[in-house]
């Protein structure tokens, strides 16, 4: 059986490329035949046409048939697989639905982790809701020293809320192959998959999936062989585990993938609007009536009748018009010591309510009273406020405080924070949102229209914050959940493509749209040190982890590709890079810098002169000098790309314009 | 003359030595091996550059051959320091020079008593005199590295002084004033410590670039940023600085550590059990005041948990706002919204406001057992 180590595979790539609607390049698919794969560890992956995981003959390993996919007591089958052009992602689908469900593996070789990740998604094709369990069976060849959660905790009978996968430790007797790890589940996820160990060889992991008609329940999971620390410390495992965790590992998946997942909070912009109304997690789904509940079983249908409403705000009073209300919370049922009101473009406020006598008119026509400090729960009906939740229109800049409330700013406000590298003062209309990461370990990310992200904190002194409302006022910024513009939300969310203007991607999942400004660049080679102009650079990519070389020292390795087709391999001896984009100017430590891309080329006004100069050979009388003029030409690729489309422009030679025709389609 | 050996390491006091040489297995096995004890940043390049240095005769290293010699001539040499301001170099507290190997990097001064400084090197003559060669006149820009002889002492950090490593080039402060001001900013507030109530600092890149300060109260801070303010003294000339600290610590040797990934030898575990508020970004802070009383949002009538009742608090739900539960001697246990937004505490002496929703646990002190 022959071996293909991935970068054999990937070879291929480059004649089976299509693109999708948006431009991205996807690979092609193609018939997959079991073949085993290596990853860049020298592990072989033997992957069947089910997509389990088989014995390797030749890479001792723990697994013996895993991820083998069950639903009820039938094996997931598949009769022709298919596997991209580039090696790195497999296809597999049910030739024929079971109870109703059309069932997709979607597999991803993490070739530097050393894994394969899986996307098993569910589509209901039925017209009713379909519950099901699914699970998934991992066989081991040798006897297991002993389960360990991801949080550490040591031979667990079943997974906690929280527990985000297992580690499979060898035998002592073993001890030379490596453990096997299970990404199972986001630590955010409501539902906690279900775990049994049978014999010590069989471990079993169960989902239960309630899915609606017409739509998708995906199952996001991975499987991987790695070295554990010898120490057996939990915050080893813990510390392993990183490389592991679901939320990582999604992010190398396509994002059609992991869009309808089960077991993954996709931190998603829109999803902080989606969350906007209470309707959803109060339970009260919205009607053409209004709604009072009272209590968790007792709904009333009818229609509020209130005039004169006005709310004493800790920033100011303010008379709220009734049509704009969607909903009153009530301080019992918020635990709060005063109620709030939703308004329909998108607020939420906390205060003192006061009416002209306030009440409640069921259609059975009884009616009652309101006391806004002693209610519970009031929706009105979809006859106000946007019907699916979205404020429409939407606001232009909304923030979210930690006490629960959104208050509406101005759009011509500056948004101003502090990053690692220093200040920076914002236009509001510049900004998508500013949010905490899941659980808070991690600073907020400040997310811009350019296409940055930025990790900021709020701090400093109460700064002025232009309110919609109640005006200008002093705000705490440490006091601000989280800060969105559901306009642009709305136009830009998912559409996540590289900035077509120099950047650099950062530590921390960070990006900034800013271009280096030093003058010039020093490159240690095996060859000796190598200056080089920030202008000459196509892209330079941080390689430190690629070459596993633990005696870098401080100094991280690169990869520089130059415009005009130059390739350098060494380390950048400029201990901080100084960049400049939208309102700042930072000095970036490069060993926080993954990569810095310049998309277009800056060029150099030598090198504009000699593509003028060899655009005139073009046209000279001696057919040495033109083709040689063309041949450099070409050698110059992009950089000469911009004079070449002006030169066809104003040129009336039909042999210049012919060889112009000829190296402008050479970089098509 | 000898060979330098070819580097596959480069130091964190980057030097920039460059050999077209392959390694052999005996620099590969004196890489594994650990590093003799390092005094100053001239030893720790050496000792990277597999160089040793001698008591007695001074080390130029040219075009890859290390050559024996004697810095024969200094004179009215200085280093305008990229931190600001002008040092006056002398051979006697110099350890070693490097200049810009005739690629344009950054000079470095490295001095006796652990100072690093980067900048420009200025001089009017600087010879080297060698048996292996005809006596040279070294220039700043073309200058690899010259290693001075051994003095013979170590340099001593006085008792509660620290090392500090800045971020703009790793450059070495060993000798900062005693009163400069560290702040500290992070998202629990601000705080400005004395230097001797540091006891280190260090960084990590994963997952994403993080600044961590141990303090000698045991308090361990995630911090955002750290800014040095204070007067570097170099042979009794002293520039005041405003720069971003990468490390601190106690000694040269600690210092080196932390700033390799051996960082974790020297940070100080948590103890689980002790009365500490631990915050979501993995501060930890010892719990060094007493709690008041906490009165939560949903009880307007006034009813408040006593702080000395108490035996721990810990967070429920993530949402805003964000909802503990208290539990205390006599079955106290009850969930709620804390109505004030912060919690007081203390840091290193400082009071510190610590919002609420960035606190995870607070663990108290074992209640005193009662006397029969």
């Amino acid at each position: 059986m022959t071996r293909l180590p991935i970068y054999c595979l990937c070879m291929l790539a480059a004649f089976l490329a299509y693109e999708t609607s948006d431009g991205a390049p996807v690979p092609a698919m193609v018939p997959f035949s079991q073949t085993p794969i290596t990853d860049r560890h020298g592990r072989e992956w033997n992957i069947d046409q089910n997509g389990n995981v088989q014995r390797s003959d030749t890479s001792p390993s723990l697994i013996s048939n895993a991820a083998v996919l069950m639903m009820g007591s039938q094996q997931f089958y598949c009769q022709q697989p298919a596997i991209s052009s580039d090696g790195t992602t497999l296809e597999m689908a049910v030739p024929k639905p079971y109870h109703g469900l059309a069932v997709t593996r979607h597999l991803r070789i993490l070739d530097k982790e050393g894994g394969v990740a899986y996307a098993d998604v569910f589509s209901n094709i039925t017209g009713r809701e379909v519950q099901t369990v699914v699970e998934f069976r991992y066989h081991f060849s040798g006897k297991i020293k002993r389960l360990v959660t991801s949080s550490g905790r040591t031979s667990p009978t079943s997974l906690d809320p929280g527990d985000e996968g297992i580690f499979i430790e060898p035998a002592q007797n073993d001890s030379n192959l490596p453990a096997v790890v299970l990404s199972l589940t986001d630590e955010h996820t409501e539902a906690t998959p279900k775990m049994s160990l049978r014999n010590g060889y069989q471990l079993s992991i169960s989902h239960t999936l309630s899915i609606p008609p017409g739509g998708s329940s995906t199952i996001i999971h991975a499987v991987g062989q790695t070295r554990l620390d010898a120490t057996g410390e939990v915050d080893a495992f813990a510390q392993n585990f990183r490389t592991w965790r679901l939320k990582r590992i999604a992010q190398m998946l396509p994002k059609r993938w992991t869009e309808s997942a089960v077991n993954l909070v996709v931190e998603s912009p829109l999803n902080t609007l989606k969350e906007w109304f209470p309707a959803q997690h109060w339970g009260i789904g919205r009607d053409a009536s209004d709604i009072l509940a009272l209590g968790d079983e007792t709904r009333l249908k009818g229609r509020a009748q209130i005039s004169g409403l006005q709310l004493e705000h800790a920033l100011g009073k303010l008379m709220i018009e009734w049509d704009q209300v969607v909903a009153i919370a009530g301080p019992s049922y918020l635990s709060t010591d005063q109620p709030m009101i939703w308004l329909a473009d998108g607020q939420i406020l906390k205060g003192t309510l006061t009416a002209n006598e306030p009440k409640f008119e069921m259609l059975s026509g009884t009616s009652m009273p309101l006391d806004f400090d002693k209610m519970d729960r009031l929706v009105r009906g979809t006859t106000h406020g946007p019907p699916e939740g979205i404020p429409d229109p939407a606001p232009e800049g909304l923030i979210e405080l930690w006490s629960g409330e959104r208050i509406s700013i101005s759009p011509d406000m500056e948004w101003k924070t502090l990053s690692r590298w220093g200040p920076l003062a914002i236009p509001w209309r510049s900004v998508i949102t500013w949010v905490h990461s899941d659980g808070m370990e991690l600073a907020p990310m400040l997310v811009l229209r350019d296409g940055s992200r930025i990790r900021t904190i709020a701090q400093g002194s109460p700064s002025p914050f232009q309110t919609r409302l109640f005006g200008k006022q002093s705000l705490n910024p440490a006091e601000t959940r989280r800060a969105i513009h559901p306009t642009v939300i709305l136009a830009e969310v998912g559409n996540d493509l590289e900035p077509a203007e120099s950047f650099l991607e950062l530590a921390g999942d960070q990006r900034l749209v800013a271009h280096v400004t030093d003058t010039s660049l020093t490159i240690a080679t095996a060859g000796g040190p190598l200056t080089i102009s920030p202008g000459e650079i196509r892209e330079i990519l941080d390689t430190t982890d690629d070459r596993n070389d633990s005696t870098a020292g401080d100094l991280r390795w690169h990869q520089v590709e130059l415009w005009g087709g130059s390739s350098v391999v060494g380390q950048l001896q400029n201990p901080v890079l100084t960049v400049e984009g939208q309102g700042f100017s930072w000095t970036i430590p490069v060993r926080e810098i993954r990569r810095v891309v310049n998309p277009v080329p800056r060029i150099e006004t030598n090198v504009v002169q000699r593509v003028a100069e060899l655009i005139q050979h073009l046209g000279h009388a001696d057919w040495k000098i033109r083709e040689d003029a063309s041949a450099e030409l070409a050698e110059l690729g992009p950089l000469a790309q911009a004079s070449l489309r002006q030169a066809i422009r104003q040129s009336t030679d039909p042999e210049v314009i012919r060889r112009l025709e000829a190296l402008l389609s050479l970089d098509e | 003359m000898r060979p330098v050996l070819q580097l596959a390491i480069v130091c964190i006091w980057p030097l920039h030595l460059l050999v077209a040489e392959p390694a052999t297995q005996d620099q590969e096995a004196s890489e594994k091996s650990p590093l003799p004890p390092v005094r100053t940043a001239i030893e720790v390049s050496a000792t990277r550059q597999n160089v040793q240095l001698r008591d007695h005769f001074d080390q130029l290293i040219l075009g890859g051959q290390v050559f024996d010699g004697t810095l024969a001539a200094l004179s009215n040499a200085r280093l305008e320091s990229s931190l600001g301001g002008s040092f006056a170099l002398d051979s006697k507290n110099l350890a070693g020079l490097a200049g810009g190997g005739g690629t344009g990097r950054v000079h470095r001064a490295y001095f006796r008593d652990g100072t690093v400084l980067s900048g420009k090197l200025y001089w009017d003559r600087c010879a080297f005199e060698s048996r292996q060669m005809s006596p040279l006149d070294l220039h700043p820009d073309s200058l690899e590295v010259l290693f001075l002889k051994n003095s013979g002492e170590a340099p001593t950090i006085p008792p509660g002084r620290r090392s500090l490593a800045l971020e703009a080039g790793h450059q070495v402060i060993t000798n900062p004033a005693p009163h400069a001001t560290i702040t500290l900013l992070g998202r629990w507030g601000t705080i400005r410590p004395p230097l001797e109530k540091i006891r280190r600092m260090w960084q990590t890149l994963e997952p994403t670039p993080q600044t961590w300060v141990e303090l000698t109260d045991g308090a361990q801070l995630n911090v955002w940023t750290i800014r040095w303010q204070g007067d570097v003294s170099v042979q009794g000339e002293s520039i005041p600085i405003d720069e971003r600290v990468l490390a601190a610590a106690d000694s040269w040797e600690n210092l080196q550590k932390l700033l390799s990934t051996e960082h974790h030898v020297l940070t100080t575990p948590s103890d689980p059990g002790r009365p500490a508020i631990q915050l979501l970004d993995g501060s930890s802070i010892p719990l060094a005041t007493e709690i008041p009383g906490i009165k939560f949002r949903d009880s307007p009538s006034g009813a408040v948990v006593r702080g000395e009742a108490l035996t721990r608090i810990t967070r429920v739900s993530p949402l805003a706002p964000p909802t503990f539960e208290f539990a205390g001697t006599g079955g106290l246990l009850t969930r709620g919204q804390p109505s004030a937004p912060v919690l007081k505490a203390r840091v290193a002496g400082d009071p510190l406001a610590l919002p609420w929703h960035l606190i995870q646990e607070v663990t108290f002190p074992a209640p005193a057992k009662s006397s029969p």
